[in-house]
């Protein structure tokens, strides 16, 4: 048979070239040597040239080329967490834009990644993609990243799914793994040549999570839904595995932890001086109609002395304890802090819970000549940039607090201070995945500083003890949760804590949510040993 | 093109297009824009709408570009990545879109054979993806045709102007037919090249279809409408597809000695 050469396109650019300006000889020659650099033989990978400054682990290339070679452009990206899907995503696109093979593109992701995606795009692989902005149509974009919520909704959903898109993106496409719902619906009808679903947990309960978001990939590789439940309950796992297998790509972490620095991780108990404790104890015993408002000050006066006072001051009838704050004298875990800056002849991170706490321990680090660098959600784009160049350069401590943190890479430091402790230990994970991350091959050092005898000796005995027990736990947090319809951690401990009476209530209901979690995670992990 | 070769690039670039070099350090370049290459590269048509409504001048940027990773707020870091570079190639790459020139080496005669060239590359897409770089030169006299005709003129020195005392030879293939010779010659090598492209491209498209089709029994109008958007899907992606473009193109005289060279390799 013979192949269809198609030529039209050809002359049309051949008559604009002959009317157009007539060149010289080297501009001409130079033309002609920069229209080879996207040339490549058969399977090869072009993308890299192009990003420069990225390296991809060994197991992030083999699964970008599968992809691409294999898969023709069709997979489920399955690679467990903080291994880089994202990555894989964005290098498989930039090839296929490099090719001209994709020009629109449309990217489905959750509200809160929607910032983190559009960076990441931008920074790391030069693709100018841009969030959906509401007074724009979705005509007038050529690489769009929207979340799903929105995008589902009318008149969204008729306009996207009656445009066609050279490449699909869906992040955490778990959300599709059930038929009846919106999601998979709306999916379903987009019409893309290229589609790509990332997902950390394609099979959540059973195996036949996977069948709908491989029919959308491809579909009828699974037979149909008769055909495919025949087959799993005649136990044919794997004729079907391997099926999978020519349209999913997973790496676990356990296959390549070898290539992982180590996390050595510190904890420093803090005793605070007389005149604090003293101060705390009063703190902890004084009425206040809500246990969570006690809890709140408690926790804000073991940040700092600054953090309690900005909060306090907001109430009129706390007065006299105003005061008494301002008696204080140098916190004493800001104090350790600076001792253990000190003792470190590297730059730090240092993370705290409170704006006041930072601009304070900016104040404390400067008196003991110290460069400090502030660094917050709030900061502009530029000044944001500015303030990691300073730290890159010039700076012995980056303060920051956790907004405006997420994706930030921070690889070059190894040394990372937690000033106070999150409720939710899934920003503990994101924390420290800001210089552990993909290819950090020195050994990185993690400290926390807990103040003993007060409420964060507290939560760090009920909440993080447990947690550190099981590896690779705390990033699944949220989704375990999820499948009990709850909606994150940190609301759910806040809820505990506003509907107890007493701590040792809340501490009992904590503790009842910690082996829940505990018993998921296993039940997961036996489920992956026998895939 | 290696990242030591940006800077001698970059800077050539804004030379040759009359832009002021104000800075230069071993890897920085700070250049004075002009105004045509401000409106080309730093979009701000609003600015330059407002300047010529007034009537001002207009003021066009300074920009500083940074060839390493020491660089500051204010300049731009050039690598092979970065947009900017991409954006200063596809300037050249429309500016050397076609040209006119005369070849300049010594000649005992004084005649010029007048050649059309044409530049591109072929695209496969199906079974795989593959793009292979093509050069050919066609004598618009009698039709013979030279292919990697670009390597093999690379070191000789054109020119728009007509040397003194030659005179061109009168063409009597025309430029479109000329490339229509090029096409079909290409045609007929890819199609004798291509066969195993062309089969397992085809396989590969009609055992996916196949895969759909177990779904075909489905019959409301969300599964019809499914299926068709996947055939579509599944065509685009693996129904061997091979696309000849245009890099550019061109009418070359040279003389004997060089047209001897040229059509006896």
């Amino acid at each position: 048979m013979k192949p269809t050469i198609k030529t039209d396109h050809l002359w049309n650019s051949f008559e604009q070239a002959i009317e157009g300006h007539h060149s010289d000889w080297e501009t001409f020659k130079q033309a002609y040597q920069l229209s080879q650099l996207p040339i490549s033989q058969q399977n090869e990978l072009k993308a890299l040239q192009y990003l420069p400054n990225l390296t991809l682990l060994d197991h992030q290339e083999e699964a970008v080329k599968k992809v691409l070679h294999n898969m023709h452009g069709r997979a489920i990206l399955a690679d467990e967490v903080g291994l880089g899907k994202t990555i894989e995503a964005g290098v498989i696109l930039k090839e296929l834009m490099i090719k001209g093979l994709v020009r629109r593109a449309l990217i489905l992701v959750p509200p809160s990644l929607l910032s983190q995606w559009e960076s990441e795009l931008n920074q790391t692989f030069y693709i100018p993609a841009r969030a959906k902005h509401r007074s724009y149509p979705w005509e007038s974009y050529e690489i769009v990243i929207a979340s799903i919520d929105l995008a589902k909704k009318e008149p969204h959903a008729s306009s996207l799914q009656e445009q066609s898109f050279d490449c699909v993106i869906v992040d955490e496409a778990h959300r599709l793994k059930n038929p009846k719902t919106k999601n998979f619906k709306f999916v379903q009808q987009l019409q893309s040549t290229y589609c790509l679903l990332l997902t950390a947990t394609p099979i959540q309960n059973s195996i036949d999570d996977v069948y709908y978001l491989m029919k959308i990939v491809r579909p009828g590789l699974l037979g149909d839904r008769r055909l495919f439940h025949k087959r799993v309950n005649h136990r044919h796992d794997e004729a079907i595995q391997s099926l999978i297998r020519q349209s999913m790509v997973r790496t676990r972490k356990r296959d390549i932890e070898t290539q992982w620095g180590e996390r050595h991780i510190d904890t420093m108990y803090v005793d605070f001086s007389s005149d604090e404790q003293g101060f705390y104890e009063k703190l902890a015993s004084s009425e206040t109609n809500h246990q969570l408002t006690a809890l709140t000050y408690e926790r804000e006066f073991c940040s700092s002395r600054e953090a309690l006072y900005v909060s306090l001051q907001k109430q009129d009838e706390q007065h006299a304890m105003l005061e008494e704050i301002g008696q204080l004298p140098h916190h004493a875990k800001a104090l350790k802090a600076i001792e253990l800056i000190q003792s470190l002849d590297e730059p730090v991170i240092i993370f705290t819970e409170y704006k006041s706490t930072q601009v304070y321990l900016q104040w404390l680090c400067q008196q003991n000549n110290i460069r400090a660098i502030p660094y917050n959600g709030d900061f502009k784009k530029s000044k944001k940039q500015w303030m990691l160049q300073l730290f890159q350069q010039h700076g012995d401590v980056l303060i920051t607090t956790d907004a405006g943190t997420e994706g930030l890479n921070l690889q070059y430091c190894h040394h990372m201070i937690h000033y106070d402790l999150p409720w939710n230990p899934m920003r503990l994970e994101q924390r420290i995945g800001r210089i552990h991350r993909y290819g950090q091959t020195q050994d990185i050092n993690i400290y926390y500083l807990i103040l003993s005898n007060t409420i964060e000796e507290h939560i760090w005995e009920v909440l993080y003890e447990k947690l550190s027990a099981f590896e690779g736990l705390i990033g699944e947090i949220d989704h375990i949760l999820s499948s009990y319809g709850l909606s994150n951690f940190e609301d759910e401990i806040t809820t505990i804590y506003e509907e107890s009476r007493s701590k040792a209530e809340a501490d009992i209901k904590i503790n009842n949510l910690m082996s829940v979690i505990e018993y998921e995670h296993l039940e997961e992990e036996t489920k992956d040993e026998t895939n | 093109m290696k990242q030591t070769d940006l800077k001698p690039f970059i800077k050539q670039f804004f030379t040759k297009h009359h832009a002021q070099i104000k800075d230069e350090r071993d890897d920085l370049l700070t250049v004075q824009l002009t105004k045509s290459l401000d409106q080309q590269l730093m979009n701000r048509p609003f600015y330059w709408q407002y300047v010529n409504t007034m009537g001002f001048e207009g003021e066009p940027m300074t920009v500083s570009f940074a060839f390493s990773d020491q660089y500051d707020l204010h300049t731009e870091r050039i690598h092979l990545g970065s947009p900017r570079l991409h954006q200063i190639f596809q300037i050249v790459k429309d500016e050397g879109v076609f040209a006119t020139l005369f070849d300049q080496t010594d000649s005992t005669d004084n005649m010029l054979d007048p050649w059309f060239v044409f530049n591109g590359y072929i695209q496969y897409q199906g079974a795989w993806l593959e793009e292979e770089s093509v050069s050919v030169g066609i004598l618009l006299t009698n039709g013979t045709m030279r292919f990697a005709w670009m390597d093999a003129v690379m070191d000789i020195p054109f020119n728009p102007v007509i040397p003194s005392y030659q005179f061109k030879l009168p063409i009597i293939i025309s430029l479109e037919h000329g490339l229509e010779k090029i096409i079909n010659e290409l045609q007929s090598r890819i199609e004798k090249q291509s066969k195993e492209f062309v089969k397992e491209s085809l396989t590969l498209y009609e055992q996916e279809v196949s895969l759909l089709n177990t779904l075909s029994h489905e019959q409301d109008e969300e599964s019809k409408q499914f299926y068709n958007h996947s055939h579509d899907q599944i065509y685009n992606r693996l129904y061997p597809r091979i696309d000849i473009n245009l890099i550019n193109a061109g009418l070359f005289y040279t003389n004997r000695q060089t047209t001897q060279r040229l059509t006896n390799a």
